[in-house]
């Protein structure tokens, strides 16, 4: 969990707030996970999509403030 | 006070502030009420929301997240055996075994009133006493300031485990806090030629790493253990119906509310340690001590009153001399100085206005978490059953977004991730990490002060031996050091007498 919120951190600054942060949920809840299925997966992903979401409506839309953007931005 | 109190709660009664602080207070006793989310968390991650909020909503939100976070932490520690935040270890006592018995709303209902009480007991000693000391604080020159923080320092130690440890901590914490351009005399420190380190490491992003790192890791590391499931049938009538239950329980419920509010005025010192002390006095009070740990009421009202009643006493130190109460309000801390304004008792003098609507929030706060714990209950009990491998990723996330946006650069997301393994190197060899904090923002109060101070006495520190506050503050620093230590040998005696024997 730790080295992988350290590479997290790394690519947030290159791939930027939503692609970085998807990765780092789905991939960190299904290594949590104790029994690892295809329907933990798609909970993982649903999981790091609205969380995602969520977190970007309320800052970026709502309280009009940046979020880390990738290099390409 | 009372005209004051008014002019504090018209300025909070408007439609929005009330929805913040009802907010707060449901979306804090949902994070208090999973074990393991603190309410140093619950603030933590809602400080950067506030950070485009004016001062008196974004406060009165805060306040909501403290009050429902530091009460929704008996819920888990009722119906699981695991205190939601460590304010609620000694609520496990007594509770659990009396939801063993299927007393569950009985247990529920007597933690949420006394909590009630206490935290309302306290808001109310805060209102009366915080002016008072604040007009004396005004007294304060630069020495007793300096001397208000050793004690501050003192007091942190005494109560660690290790007084070495923290001390240690302590120095860790004011040597960060030494990075950037020096206060007095503009010169850089520790810079190392990066343009970002010269206004020093922000705040906000270091105190929510080295709080909040540690703990998600900790956390996610206990997820091998499966989440319990949790099925309990709670009516809001019955929980309100144990009002009845607290009619022999006066006495245990006013010692418990000053005791609480007692400790929370100690600087560095808050619910974590009340619930335990005032535990043990109600047991030693007891007509019955023999029931304690095995469902006893005053138990579950000892505990949960007192962790409530040290809230405002915590929010005392913090509004008339700056000095932080506990974790959370040094989170607190954090917010007022993201918004450009510095507790203590000048705050009195130019912002009454601002001091009193905290004051009448945080009453409202204790009203709205009473609701909501009879109202929602069942909601609260559901929220147990979170698995913690999905919330500690989308938790670290929230923290990182709240690093970032706080200045929109990413190195305060380093800085984040740097106090993060700080504090996690520190929990691994059982350093605490609060003196850390206390000494990042104390240390520059502590150097300005001792500067001025000795600025004004021409290089001379006798003034802290002969000016009388200094003097005191300097004394309770050293009795707080060397009572431990005298009551531990006295104790080691008595065990080799015992063995002895």
């Amino acid at each position: 969990m730790l080295i992988g919120f350290i590479a997290y951190v790394f690519t947030l600054g290159l791939l930027g707030y939503v692609i970085s942060t998807i990765i780092f949920t789905v991939v960190s809840i299904f290594l949590l996970v104790s029994e690892k299925s295809t329907a933990q997966l798609v909970k993982a992903i649903l999981t790091a999509a609205c969380s995602v979401g969520i977190i970007y409506y309320v800052f970026s839309v709502k309280l009009k403030v940046f979020l880390p953007a990738a290099i390409w931005e | 006070m009372f005209e004051n109190l008014s002019i504090g709660l018209s300025l909070i009664f408007s439609f929005h502030n009330l929805l913040l602080i009802a907010g707060g207070a449901f979306g804090g006793i949902l994070i208090g009420s999973i074990p393991g989310l603190t309410a140093t968390m619950a603030v933590a991650l809602l400080v950067p929301v506030t950070y485009g909020m004016e001062m008196v909503p974004a406060i009165a939100m805060l306040l909501g997240v403290y009050v429902g976070s530091i009460s929704g932490g008996f819920i888990s520690a009722a119906l699981l055996n695991i205190p939601g935040t460590p304010s609620s270890v000694a609520t496990t006592f007594d509770a659990y075994p009396m939801v063993k018995k299927g007393q569950h709303e009985k247990a529920l209902g007597l933690a949420l009133l006394a909590s009630f009480i206490g935290g309302s007991f306290s808001g109310l000693i805060l209102a009366l006493v915080a002016p008072n000391l604040a007009a004396f604080a005004l007294k304060f020159g630069p020495f007793e300031y300096f001397a208000l923080v050793i004690f501050t320092f003192s007091c942190v130690s005494t109560f660690a485990k290790s007084i070495l440890k923290a001390f240690f901590a302590a120095f860790v914490g004011m040597a960060i806090s030494m990075v950037g351009v020096s206060p007095i005399m503009s010169v850089e420190r520790y810079t190392f030629g990066f343009t970002q380190l010269e206004g020093g490491f922000a705040l906000m992003p270091a105190l929510i790493g080295i709080f909040a790192l540690p703990q998600i890791i900790k956390d996610v590391r206990n997820t091998t253990k499966k989440t319990q499931a949790v099925n309990y049938k709670i009516r809001p009538l019955a929980l309100a119906r144990n009002i009845i239950h607290l009619k022999g329980s006066v006495w245990n419920m006013i010692r418990t509310a000053l005791i609480g509010t007692g400790i929370g005025i100690l600087p560095g010192v808050g619910p974590g340690l009340s619930n335990i002390v005032s535990y043990s006095q109600a047991k030693s009070a007891s007509k019955n001590p023999d029931e304690f740990g095995k469902g006893a009421k005053d138990g579950i009202i000892a505990s949960e009153g007192a962790n409530n009643a040290s809230m405002g006493g915590a929010l005392v130190p913090l509004l008339t001399l700056g000095i932080p109460g506990d974790a959370v309000t040094l989170m607190m801390m954090g917010a007022f100085m993201l918004h450009s304004i510095q507790p203590g008792p000048l705050l009195f003098k130019t912002d009454n206005d601002l001091v009193y609507s905290i004051f009448a929030a945080f009453l409202i706060a204790c009203a709205f978490v009473l609701v909501f714990q009879l109202l929602f209950m069942n909601l609260y009990v559901k929220v147990l059953s979170i698995p913690k491998e999905y919330l500690g990723p989308v938790i670290l996330v929230m923290c990182v977004v709240g690093s970032f946006t706080l200045n929109n650069r990413m190195f305060d997301i380093w800085v984040f991730l740097g106090f993060g393994l700080l504090g996690y190197l520190l929990q691994l060899v059982k350093i605490p990490n609060l003196p850390v904090i206390l000494g990042l923002i104390l240390g520059p109060m502590a150097e300005n002060h001792l500067r001025s101070g000795l600025d004004l006495s021409q290089g001379s520190l006798l003034p802290l031996i002969t000016t009388p506050i200094p003097l005191l503050f300097l004394i309770g620093a050293l009795f707080s050091l060397v009572y431990p230590v005298i009551k531990n040998k006295r104790l080691e005696k008595k065990k080799a007498h015992l063995i002895k024997a």
